[in-house]
């Protein structure tokens, strides 16, 4: 029996955990409610951000969207980067089983 | 009073903090534990300011707030034109970079107030209130400067209207975590009653000073830390790293002994608190604020430069020009 999935792009986005409820507040309004949350650790241009303060503690949020989503959602990051936050955004092509549940498959 | 007054445990567990760092040894806090700390050490000095302020004259508490709104409105727009003398600065990192020397730093702070306990010397409760009162214009300035710097560059590139989104950054401002515990925990001390007080004194005062040391050794591994990043400063915002404090602490002392009246501990106080740069309200407050600003930058300067700056030479040198400004 073969499992039926569906391909959508998971995307990653690291930044400072400053801008964590704007990025929500972005997913929502592209309406991509659910995402997975990490603390990230890392070196960079910003300098250590090791969690140790507010202001040196990254976070990283990965969503799955359809392509059409995903490609609207940079976007508007690309918005603030240009604004001068320092945010990173990485994709990869997501195959989920999920169908139901995620945003992908709609 | 000379290399005494590096003898306190609190400067001693700074100092092996960065010696720990220097030799690479793997000591190390468990997650969370130094923002826990320094939640503890604000809830307990608001609770001794507060049953303090109690007790002390309501005129002399309000001239106080005023004088502690003077001055973090006046010291950043002071760090800012000293960091643009010369153009050599971009005016973003300038206004975050005066931001954290406009406000102040709790911990540094604190160990003066060790200082002072150590060395029999008494204080006033009005520089806690201060301390409260001086978290927040810093931030309101470093905010402004960016906002107008934004809006000049759009128009010279003719980008259009630049908007900044005030509503979030100004909620940042006054209600940060640090203003939150240290204002309820001076309004809890000034209101309660005294003996339900006593009951929370092994608590608050009895281990007080241990505490304090556990997170100077923490902020002793975190200055070294940043000792790698002070080449990618430069020497104009290492040298500003020193010369701010000194001009902040003069001018506490002018105010805290000239305008205020305060005791030699009360003006010393003053004067730490107005020397001392932001590593904990301000950072968060000018990365979501200000992010075309480096925050390696402002990181380096107030954890690596001004604050090791202010406990080791600080403390007691302007302890010496209190005595020398007011007498003893």
């Amino acid at each position: 029996m073969s499992i039926k999935m569906c391909t959508g792009k998971s995307i990653q986005i690291v930044i400072n955990s400053t801008f964590e409820n704007k990025l929500i507040q972005i997913l929502k309004k592209n309406g991509l409610t659910g995402y997975t949350q990490l603390s990230a650790r890392g070196d960079g241009e910003s300098g250590v951000q090791d969690g140790h303060s507010e202001g040196e503690s990254n976070v990283m949020f990965i969503v799955l969207a359809s392509d059409n989503a995903a490609a609207t959602l940079i976007e508007e990051l690309n918005k603030y980067r240009n604004m001068g936050y320092h945010i990173f955004v990485y994709t990869h092509i997501a195959e989920v089983l999920n169908s139901d549940k995620i945003q992908i498959c709609k | 009073m000379g290399i005494d007054s590096l003898l306190i445990p609190a400067v001693m567990f700074f100092a092996l903090g960065v010696t720990a760092k220097l030799i690479n040894s793997d000591l190390k806090f468990p997650e969370g534990m130094t923002k826990g700390i320094s939640i503890y050490l604000l809830m307990a000095i608001g609770l001794k300011g507060g049953m303090a302020l109690g007790k002390a004259d309501f005129q002399l508490a309000v001239e106080s707030i005023i004088w502690a709104t003077i001055i973090g409105f006046i010291l950043p727009i002071i760090g800012y034109g000293l960091l643009r003398f010369r153009n050599k600065i971009n005016p973003f990192d300038a206004a975050a970079i005066a931001a954290h020397y406009g406000s102040v730093s709790a911990a540094t702070f604190l160990t003066a107030v060790a200082f002072l306990e150590m060395s029999g010397v008494t204080y006033e409760s009005y520089p806690i209130v201060m301390m409260v009162i001086m978290e927040s214009p810093a931030i309101i300035v470093g905010l402004m400067i960016a906002a107008f710097t934004r809006k000049r560059l759009a128009a010279k590139e003719g980008t259009g209207k630049v908007k900044t989104e005030w509503g979030p950054l100004l909620h940042e401002a006054f209600t940060n975590g640090s203003v939150v515990v240290l204002l309820g925990a001076l309004i809890i001390g000034a209101t309660a009653s005294p003996e339900s007080l006593t009951k929370v004194m092994p608590f608050t005062q009895d281990i007080f000073m241990g505490v304090l040391c556990l997170f100077l050794l923490d902020m002793g591994m975190e200055a070294a830390k940043k000792l790698d990043t002070l080449k990618k400063a430069g020497v104009t915002l290492v040298a500003f790293g020193v010369i701010m404090p000194l001009i902040g602490g003069s001018l506490g002392i002018i105010i805290g002994g000239t305008m205020l009246g305060f005791s030699v501990g009360g003006t010393f106080l003053l004067a730490i608190l107005s020397a001392s740069a932001s590593y904990i309200a301000v950072p968060p407050a000018m990365r979501y604020g200000v992010p075309e600003s480096n925050p390696s930058y402002y990181l380096t300067l107030s954890l690596g430069v001004t604050f090791p700056f202010n406990v080791v030479i600080g403390i007691p040198l302007f302890y010496q020009m209190t005595i020398w400004y007011i007498g003893t």
